[in-house]
């Protein structure tokens, strides 16, 4: 392939400015997807994508089109996530491209993802193609949002196209846009291959499929393949382009294209996402530089419903890390919930998405429990020691020093919620930077937050407070020097591993108070009242009381009908049984989620 | 061992909006092809081998007080009960009049049991009862003037807007009457009645309605009313005979649809279908009588379980953990154990469910 006539870009824009439907567009006009076969959101196939409008997971396309100079173009789109959670995918896919094409929406403006995922395409050189859309709505206001690309981001956007990817209006432009303002690709086909992984995924039947952007040199069926990283070699079976639908295996993948390589690869941590891809008889001398690898930010513990279900939840897991290198896990063993895995997340959209996963896609009744960061203790021996699950909370009495990750907040607001905003950060124990005005009605709200105030419900209170206005973007900051505890919930009189927490000393009277009652709101009345204690150490902070049931009977046994009788007692015998046993107390799987649901 | 023989009667008046028993509405009589089906399905147990007298017979319904005397006599003719027999109709207010109820005690029966419910007739009108509380009165004083000495009243509580007052105006009508017998029950909202579709406003909550029930139990008593069953309290000697029959696991014959039978411990019933039975359906089997059957029946009674029964007739004994949580509840006053008995108290019979789902 005519190294001049391939354009690698990527789609950005903060979530729901209709980037999935842009690239709907894209393929219906280079006939990447025929009319028959187009459905929305192509490129979101998981179901909780399509069902939600997120897209999770990027994807990559390849793509023929006829310019208007009447020259024939390679193109390759990588479709990337929107939300803040999935940010490193989004930095994988800008490192395979030479372009981006940025949506903004038209009616809304910029946004907070608009400006981060601009910033993170300029860190790597990428040519950025602006372009407003939704121009089809009434509240479209193409000159005011064009004028705000230019002043915020500092990219002319006058000349921008404006586009309808919902009726496909001037869609064309887009692509022409690209072919134009975009680079083709440098480097050498005739230098040793370096190929940079993006992604992969595992097939069933064919291994673990890569998808490489080559940089320089050439690779084709039958070469031997080394991953430079993990030393692992390979033979290649095929490689190829990606289709929208499937996959076109061509003879051979040169420098400046994208696409895949399959090797009967079994395990998909020998193709660690980053790592360069080289022939082993031919290595090329120095690795491209890779990712930042990903950590995971939010840790919980997952149990099965049912314990006989270990290893189910173990395979599914390990299925999804298959395609998700970012969900960590490990066995856990707790008193209350019995065996499962602590599992590591990017953050509690992430979190909530696997769980989901686990549900539908393996069919697994799930129990979480409240989600943790990962905080550092300095110990008094001078000992360190990191925790993420509040059962390794160290004896207090030896800790010297405790830290907690902050992260760096932008929030992008009207004016008028400002206040409001500002009250909701200062409760989240957030440190103020400060405040820029984008234009006379919308402000950029810099705070310092601690992560873990804002994996619980941080971006449903914005939200909220905001009614639907405001949006937010983070970045993990550094560790800074905390007051932590560790706060205990006891049923009965009896701790509950599974429903303590880590929390900053100054919030826990507080935490323990709302967590007290949320429980008591989560737990049925049953025979024997339940008291509810919240404590840190051996005191107790707060307490609420389960009062006993008073009326479970069918006092009317009609007629002899005892069956009926029977039946509702079955009935209740299995509720009982989806509860979880805690010495003589019944806890619904419900009430060790509930804490995630503690509005402020 | 003893035969009861229950005769299902399913014509109403008019339903009721809590009632989800099986009954046709709009009936004011009790057509002659049923009391002909009934006859037929008398006569063809009859010639079973495990037929005997009948010790009780429970006229239940629906409505049996739509009956005419006639054909109440034509039942029991064919049902020969035994010469002491307790013979016991449902009657509803409004349904019979002096000479009605004349000509029924006239027919063989010896025990009434009516549908008072309430004293207030605002009650009974969310209810969906035909009557008011004067006719309840009057159908009682016309039940002991026909010489019916054993009657018993239904009292329904924890209605909506539900007071103390009118539990105690109820049980002062029952008694100023001279009844024996009071069978108590807390409105269950049942799913399917047009309470269920639509339930009605200010209804008690869960620990309001507990406080009516043990309200009722202490008033009962102190009127001489030892309760006996959940829902059941009597003047000394006045039990229900055919009731306890169910309690107690011993055989009984229901005939009529949806009619529930247990002879010698397999259970079968009619199908709820009155044209069907009518037809010529026959019961269906529902299962056998367990020991969780004879546990739940008799937890249901003041006199409690017999631990020595249980093994005896069952071969069946708690487990350790069954009776450390039966102690428990002997110590939340749920309970109380008496060597070979356990019984529930007042405050666990309330709970009985939840017990029993520990038991069984």
């Amino acid at each position: 392939m005519d190294q001049s006539k391939i354009r690698n870009f990527c789609i950005i824009a903060h979530i729901d400015h209709g980037k999935s439907t842009l690239a709907d567009r894209i393929l219906q006009l280079t006939e990447a997807v025929d009319d028959r076969e187009m459905y929305d959101q192509v490129l979101d196939d998981m179901e909780l994508e399509q069902e939600r409008g997120i897209t999770i997971k990027a994807r990559a396309v390849n793509m023929l089109y006829r310019a208007d100079d009447g020259e024939e173009y390679q193109l390759n789109l990588i479709d990337t996530p929107g939300h803040v959670d999935f940010g490193y995918e989004v930095s994988r896919s800008l490192a395979a491209c030479e372009g981006a094409v940025l949506v903004v929406d038209a009616t809304q403006g910029v946004e907070a993802q608009t400006l981060a995922n601009t910033y993170m395409a300029l860190e790597h050189d990428l040519e950025i193609v602006p372009i407003l859309n939704k121009i089809d709505l009434p509240s479209a206001e193409c000159d005011r949002v064009a004028q705000e690309v230019e002043d915020v981001i500092g990219l002319p956007c006058m000349d921008a196209p404006r586009v309808s990817a919902k009726t496909g209006l001037n869609v064309k432009d887009v692509l022409e846009a690209v072919v134009r303002d975009v680079p083709a690709p440098a480097g050498d086909p005739d230098a040793p291959l370096q190929a940079l992984i993006f992604d992969s995924i595992y097939d069933s039947y064919k291994g673990v499929i890569v998808y490489v952007r080559v940089v320089n040199g050439r690779v084709k069926a039958g070469d031997t393949i080394r991953m430079m990283e993990t030393g692992c070699e390979f033979d290649v079976v095929n490689v190829g382009h990606m289709g929208a639908l499937q996959l076109a295996p061509c003879a051979e993948l040169s420098a400046g294209e994208v696409g895949y390589i399959t090797a009967s690869i079994k395990n998909v941590r020998d193709t660690r996402v980053g790592d360069t891809v080289t022939l082993a008889n031919d290595p090329c001398d120095e690795p491209l530089p890779g990712y930042r690898k990903v950590t995971p930010m939010v840790f919980c513990g997952v149990f099965p419903a049912d314990g006989a279900r270990y290893g189910d939840l173990r395979d599914a897991l390990e299925k999804l890390q298959l395609n998700d290198a970012s969900l960590s896990f490990e066995p856990e063993t707790s008193t209350a919930l019995g065996f499962g895995f602590r599992c590591g997340f990017l953050g509690l959209l992430h979190l909530e998405i696997i769980t989901m996963r686990l549900e539908r896609e393996f069919d697994l009744d799930l129990v979480t429990t409240a989600p943790s960061v990962e905080y550092h203790f300095t110990l008094t021996d001078g000992g360190k020691t990191v925790v993420y699950n509040p059962t390794d909370f160290p004896d207090p009495a030896k800790v010297a020093t405790a830290e907690e990750p902050y992260v760096n907040a932008h929030i992008y607001t009207p004016t008028d919620y400002v206040g409001s905003l500002m009250e909701l950060c200062q409760d989240r124990r957030g440190i103020f930077i400060d405040m820029k005005y984008m234009d006379a009605t919308r402000v950029d709200l810099h705070y310092e937050l601690p992560l873990g105030e804002i994996i619980y419900d941080f971006f449903d209170c914005i939200k909220s407070r905001s009614r639907g206005y405001a949006s937010y973007d983070y970045e993990i900051k550094e560790y800074k020097a905390s007051k932590l505890v560790r706060l205990d919930l006891l049923l009965n009189g009896e701790s509950v591993d599974a429903l303590s927490l880590i929390v900053h000393a100054d919030k826990a009277y507080d935490r323990g108070r709302r967590l007290a009652e949320k429980l008591k709101e989560n737990i049925p009345r049953q025979l024997f009242e339940i008291p509810i204690q919240a404590a840190i150490g051996g005191r107790v902070i707060a307490r609420e009381t389960v009062k006993a049931m008073r009326k479970d009977v069918l006092a009317k046994c009609y007629g002899g009908d005892i069956t009926r009788k029977k039946k509702l007692l079955e009935k209740q015998k299995e509720g009982k049984k989806k509860m979880r046993q805690l010495g003589s107390v019944e806890v619904p799987s419900e009430a060790f989620t509930a804490v995630l649901k503690l509005d402020s | 061992m003893t035969l009861g023989i229950y005769l299902h009667i399913p014509f109403c008046f008019q339903k009721c909006n809590y009632c989800d028993f099986y009954s046709l509405g709009c009936s004011r009589s009790v057509p002659q092809e049923y009391i002909d089906a009934l006859r037929r399905e008398i006569a063809r147990w009859k010639q079973k081998e495990s037929w005997r007298r009948p010790a009780t017979v429970y006229f239940g319904g629906g409505t049996p007080s739509l009956l005419n005397a006639r054909q109440l006599e034509a039942l029991l003719d064919a049902l020969e009960p035994l010469p002491d027999a307790e013979i016991t109709l449902e009657a509803n207010p409004g349904t019979a009049d002096a000479a009605k109820l004349r000509d029924f005690r006239t027919a063989g029966a010896n025990r009434l049991s009516v549908g008072v419910q309430s004293a207030s007739d605002a009650s009974l009108h969310r209810l969906g009862r035909i009557h008011t509380a004067a006719e309840s009165r009057t159908m009682l004083q016309n039940a002991a003037a026909a010489g019916f000495e054993n009657i018993s009243g239904d009292v329904m509580l924890a209605l909506p807007e539900y007071s103390v007052k009118e539990l105690y105006d109820t049980l002062e009508l029952l008694c100023g009457c001279g009844v024996k017998h009071i069978s108590s029950y807390l409105l269950k909202i049942e799913p399917g009645t047009p309470f269920g579709k639509s339930p009605p406003q200010g209804l008690p909550d869960e620990d309001a309605a507990a406080d009516f029930y043990l309200a009722c139990v202490e008033e009962c008593a102190a009127r001489g009313f030892a309760q006996y069953e959940i829902s059941n309290f009597a003047l000394p000697g006045y039990e229900s005979r055919h009731n306890l029959c169910y309690w107690n696991c011993q055989d009984y014959l229901g005939i009529g649809p949806a009619a529930h039978s247990c002879i010698g411990s397999r259970r079968f019933c009619y199908p709820a279908d009155t044209a069907a039975f009518i037809a010529g359906a026959q019961p269906v089997p529902d299962g056998e009588c367990t020991a969780e059957d004879f546990i739940l029946l008799q937890l249901r009674l003041a006199k409690g379980l017999s631990l020595a029964e249980l093994q005896g007739r069952w071969g069946v004994s708690f487990s350790a953990a069954q009776q450390a949580f039966l102690r428990r509840c002997e110590k939340n006053g749920l309970a109380a154990l008496d060597g070979d008995r356990i019984r529930l108290t007042p405050r666990g019979l309330l709970v009985q469910n939840s017990i029993l789902c520990n038991l069984v």
